[in-house]
């Protein structure tokens, strides 16, 4: 009981936190690769050490890419994803995903993680959520109608914003200019 | 145990004992108990925000199953469908738990663990829909991962921030926070070098370009910065200068301050005139670690002094 006590009032020893080896061993393979996945690549074999290590920091959580942050060269293009619905009596409706330039900022930060989403459905690499995403789109849009849906075409729509010359000069927070359209995916009904 | 360089010591002894004075010299890290509150209170933010949405966006008759989740991610990652069924409810119960794991670091409940079981979380909800998350959310699990490393409170508060010779380990080595400060300057220093081979960053168009995106914008800028080319390539300049040399210069005792103040009215700038979600107030978290805790304390008592009206600081303390 004494001995427990005499413990107690002693202020704790914290000799984990001191083992330099430990702490070393752990920065070098632990911080080596954290550092080798921020820094950007520009040679072939950080490249070869990224393949390497990426396993393992996908494992961990702890990947963090190369804090691109609008770099190299920040977005200048808006882009809107659209489909056409074709409907079994031969009538054709289009469909657009919200247009962000006519919200509130604060519509906008509730609506941050959408944004996210439609920003990453047209990029090539996400193609494996076209469909579930139009097979979404078609249970929403059949809902109100007594009509079968026979197919649908998802595209994006592509603002690119000119370089800022006296001509050309784009208002600030205006309205998108869509000028080019790329289809996506064709979807029909499955089961 | 002397931690001044000899004279006699070679250039490689020197490196290693600055190496090893910047690591292991003793500090008071009882800053990390404020940032791991303000980092619970963002998880719980984020989580909650999430939630809202959890059954648009993740699981079984969502916009993204797992198995078209499993397409859009890497294919070594855990999500959370790799422990419970393809469900909305398995992530919202993720999401909960993050939120209680929030509350517990808000309290400071078993911190350390509390941090893994944070990090396994968010891990599991990002990787089950890569396309929602983006650099704030890897700064919250990274930081997650370094709050392990934090010690409570309870621990921190009767620590002693000198080396004693009768008890050497009574004390913290500064590498728990170390972790925070380089990863805060890594972020800036990447994007930093990352930015200087844009065309867009060098000829000062870049901020003109964002402030055109429709969904990037925030609060609307006055029309007369907006729709300037001078006050964008003020802004791109800054930012170009501001990432690469504040990492650098805010290790400098005299300069520490002035880059605080810059970091922070560069965040505050940046989360009103851009709809960032909250990467800036978790990099704000970030730059708390460049405070000392006496700081932050002798603030603490100015407001109050001036709030109570008090003159005195010692009766304020009291």
């Amino acid at each position: 009981m004494s001995k427990k006590k005499n413990r107690s009032l002693q202020p704790p020893n914290h000799s984990w936190y001191w083992n330099r080896t430990a702490f070393y061993i752990g920065l070098l393979i632990i911080g080596g690769m954290m550092c080798i996945d921020a820094f950007p690549q520009y040679t072939r074999l950080h490249g070869k050490f990224k393949e390497w290590i990426d396993p393992a920091l996908d494992i961990t959580g702890l990947w963090q890419g190369s804090w691109e942050l609008f770099a190299p060269e920040p977005d200048h293009v808006n882009v809107r994803v659209g489909a056409f619905l074709y409907w079994e009596d031969g009538s054709k409706t289009v469909w657009y995903q919200p247009d962000w330039s006519k919200m509130s900022s604060w519509e906008k930060a509730r609506v941050f993680r959408e944004m996210s989403y439609y920003d990453n459905l047209w990029r090539d690499g996400n193609g494996a959520a076209w469909e579930p995403f139009c097979d979404d789109l078609a249970k929403r849009e059949s809902e109100d109608s007594i009509l079968e849906l026979e197919s649908m075409i998802l595209f994006q729509d592509r603002d690119v914003i000119p370089p800022p010359t006296s001509e050309n000069w784009r208002i600030a927070y205006g309205a998108p200019d869509y000028q080019r359209r790329t289809k996506l995916y064709t979807w029909f009904p499955h089961e | 145990m002397n931690n001044e360089s000899s004279p006699s010591a070679t250039p490689w002894q020197q490196i290693r004992q600055v190496f090893d004075l910047f690591w292991m010299s003793p500090a008071d890290l009882r800053m990390l108990d404020v940032m791991r509150r303000f980092y619970g209170e963002l998880v719980i933010v984020c989580s909650a925000i999430l939630w809202l949405d959890h059954r648009t966006f993740f699981g079984a008759g969502s916009l993204l199953p797992a198995d078209a989740a499993r397409g859009v991610v890497d294919p070594d990652v855990f999500t959370v469908y790799s422990f419970l069924p393809d469900h909305p409810l398995s992530v919202a119960l993720f999401l909960l738990l993050s939120m209680i794991c929030g509350g517990l670091l808000i309290a400071g409940i078993y911190p350390r663990i509390t941090a893994g079981i944070t990090l396994f979380l968010l891990t599991g909800v990002h990787h089950s829909n890569m396309m929602l998350f983006d650099a704030e959310d890897t700064v919250f699990r990274l930081f997650a991962f370094f709050f392990i490393f934090a010690p409570p409170w309870r621990e921190l508060k009767e620590a002693p921030t000198t080396l004693s010779p009768e008890r050497p380990h009574a004390g913290f080595p500064a590498w728990p926070i170390r972790l925070f400060q380089l990863q805060f300057c890594l972020i800036y220093l990447c994007a930093g070098i990352q930015k200087s081979n844009g065309a867009e960053w060098i000829d000062g168009t870049a901020v003109y370009y964002t402030l055109r995106l429709d969904d990037m914008t925030g609060c609307h800028l006055p029309g007369f910065i907006a729709e300037s080319l001078a006050w964008s390539k003020f802004f791109t300049w800054g930012t170009l200068a501001f990432e690469l040399l504040v990492p650098f210069l805010i290790w400098n005792r005299w300069l520490r301050w002035p880059c605080i103040v810059l970091a922070m009215l560069f965040h505050l700038g940046m989360e009103y005139a851009f709809n960032l979600h909250l990467f800036h107030p978790i990099m704000l978290v970030g730059l708390l670690s460049f405070v000392r805790y006496d700081e932050l304390q002798r603030a603490w008592k100015f407001v109050v002094m001036k709030v109570t009206k008090r003159t005195d600081l010692a009766e304020v303390a009291a």
